[in-house]
């Protein structure tokens, strides 16, 4: 394979092999060990997970600052946050202050989304 | 002459004033739990775009020795570290806390951490450019097996298994293979994904990895209660402190800054190795565990000095010398540089500014950790219901900035939930990142030695320094599965 040119697929190829080879020989090693008692994944990783994975999927319409807006308002609330005027604070102060920052003082341009009339 | 001049970075107001926040920056985010040095320069690497070379690179030098510090302070108070690299500071550091000693173990902190720290810079400026010049002598082949060392170096990186690191280092150069192949322009991988063409970019994988996949681990801890210990007087070590630990500083900033320079080596490891030998030089080594304030020098001086260590590989020879110096790698990549010994040629008052910058964040550190303390340490009862979804807006805007795609910030997203998968599972994301970091560098050299060595793969072994380094691969890869075979041996 080597005495040619390298074809495209040869490199990837080998570092997969590698890989696989090597997990091969954590799963025998594995065999060889009593399988750790593990936590469940506690419900609140799934929910956070899924209220960001469900965000990310309607970022294109709603634009970035109301992503965060969101996401700074559903997320203290749903990791027992019970102080509402706090959380509406910080939802609005967030988004705000990297407009400032970001768009204003550095010049990147963030997706406005539902904000372009205003943006 | 050049080491002189760079000098003049210091003079520059705009320099000043962000080596001065990044130093503030940097101890913020390194005394909040859950932030990491890697981490925090990865947030703040898509916005340093906007800045010149050198105030870029001195923003993000700054935060990485400030963040280093910054996570002994929740260390010494919360027994949490704030970051890895402090992991060996909380055995003696909260004890004191405990005692009433606060301010004592947060001076030796701060002092310890600087001296380690400028250490490891007098010997990046004395090294660096030495080494540069022996990178003259390498080649494509000898850069493939840097690479190759460098990569073998993962199985002994921080973590719970060498097999595991090396695992995430091959899945991290797998990544790096995605888009277009530069040698034949072939796509590979894109799925048909028009913003996959030039790859994936290492910057959303990052703040995925580390960022994201924290956010998944801190909302199951959010009802955690992390005891704190008030400081009521900030007293600070006294000068028989000082008597009593200069050796170890010592001794722990050449083992830190020796650690450093070993590719993918990085603070935690020269820590640890800190800590146990401060432990086992001193005549007190029975008070370790129970707040002695050797065992706070040790492991503060040795994580320090990994960071000015970390450089000289990185600068000389533009392979990484740990996970935050990968990043490093990427800024100044961003900003059209490519490091190694025709940067050391060509731009030399860049190089020295990076210096004087870090030896200046040192500086400021030491002054603003002493005198900042009491302030830092509210600093770390920061809520993480507000802190996490500041950090995660944070991740959003970083992902999006570096090509303003929307792509990227997906990408982030599913490198933050494999990242949280990985770490269940005890992978941990600094060998994937420099794996990604790495990947290019290996696959291109290797093309390139080919061709150089006439398609013919035994000529990589009549290069000596080509065969030097094959052989520290080999040892690296080698030497955690002895050195567990041999505690496997004498444990009874």
């Amino acid at each position: 394979m080597l005495s040619q040119n390298i074809p495209p697929t040869f490199f990837p190829r080998v570092i997969l092999t590698t890989v696989l080879l090597m997990s091969a020989l954590l799963l025998v090693r594995g065999l060889r060990k009593r399988e750790p008692v593990r936590d469940r994944v506690p419900g609140i990783v799934y929910l956070t997970g899924v209220v960001i994975g469900a965000g990310l999927v309607v970022l294109n319409p709603l634009g970035i600052y109301v992503l965060i807006f969101l996401m700074c308002s559903l997320l203290p609330i749903l990791w027992g946050e019970r102080r509402y005027n706090r959380v509406l604070i910080f939802a609005v102060l967030t988004p705000s202050l990297i407009y400032l920052l970001f768009d204003l003082l550095l010049g990147l341009r963030l997706p406005p989304g539902l904000l372009e009339s205003i943006l | 002459m050049d080491f002189l001049s760079g000098i003049a970075v210091l003079y520059d107001p705009l320099i000043l004033g962000v080596i001065l926040a990044g130093t503030l920056g940097g101890i913020i985010m390194g005394a909040l739990p859950g932030l990491s040095s890697p981490m925090a320069v990865a947030l703040l690497l898509p916005f340093t775009v906007y800045l010149e070379p050198i105030p870029a690179i001195a923003l993000l030098s700054a935060v990485y020795c400030a963040g280093t510090y910054g996570g002994s302070i929740t260390a010494i108070l919360i027994n949490a570290p704030g970051a890895p690299p402090a992991a060996a500071t909380v055995f003696d550091g909260y004890p004191m806390a405990a005692k009433g000693q606060a301010g004592r173990a947060l001076g030796m902190a701060a002092v310890s951490s600087a001296c380690g720290g400028i250490f490891s810079l007098i010997v990046l400026i004395l090294a660096a450019p030495w080494l540069a010049e022996l990178a003259y002598a390498f080649g494509p082949p000898e850069f493939f097996a840097l690479t190759i060392f460098s990569m073998s170096m993962l199985g002994s990186m921080s973590g719970k298994s060498s097999l595991k690191n090396l695992i995430g280092g091959g899945l991290g150069v797998f990544l790096a293979t995605i888009g277009v192949d530069l040698t034949t322009g072939v796509e590979r991988y894109t799925f048909g994904i028009p913003e996959l063409y030039e790859g994936v970019h290492f910057v959303p994988v990052l703040i995925g990895l580390f960022a994201l996949s924290e956010l998944l681990v801190q909302s199951s801890l959010i009802h955690q209660v992390r005891e704190r210990v008030r400081m009521s007087v900030m007293k600070l070590p006294t000068l028989d402190d000082y008597k009593r630990v200069w050796k170890t500083i010592l001794r722990s900033s050449v083992i830190g800054t020796g650690i450093g320079v070993l590719p993918a080596e990085g603070g935690t490891i020269a820590a640890l190795i800190g800590y146990n030998e401060a432990r086992r030089w001193s005549s007190r080594s029975e008070n370790f565990g129970e707040g002695e304030i050797e065992g706070i020098a040790g492991p503060e001086a040795a994580n320090n000095a990994a960071t000015g260590g970390a450089l000289v590989p990185t600068l000389a020879l533009g392979i990484p010398g740990s996970a935050t110096t990968a990043v490093m790698l990427g800024a100044l990549q961003i900003q059209g540089l490519q490091p190694g010994p025709f940067l050391f040629e060509q731009q030399p008052d860049l190089l020295y500014g990076i210096f004087y910058s870090m030896l200046a964040a040192n500086i400021l550190f030491l002054f603003v950790g002493l005198g900042c303390a009491k302030l830092f340490s509210r600093i770390s009862m920061v809520p993480p219901a507000f802190l996490w979804p500041a950090v995660f807006a944070l991740c959003v805007v970083g992902a999006y900035g570096i090509t303003e795609s929307v792509v990227d910030v997906y990408i982030m997203f599913l490198a933050g939930l494999a990242g949280y998968a990985l770490r269940r599972y005890g992978f941990s994301p600094a060998p994937i990142v420099m794996g990604l970091v790495l990947g290019k560098l290996m696959e291109n050299s290797l093309a390139q030695s080919m061709i150089l060595l006439d398609h013919n793969p035994l000529m990589f072994f009549q290069r000596p320094i080509t065969v030097l380094f094959f052989l520290f691969g080999l040892i690296g890869i080698l030497a955690p599965q002895a050195g567990r075979w041999m505690r496997r041996r004498s444990s009874p």
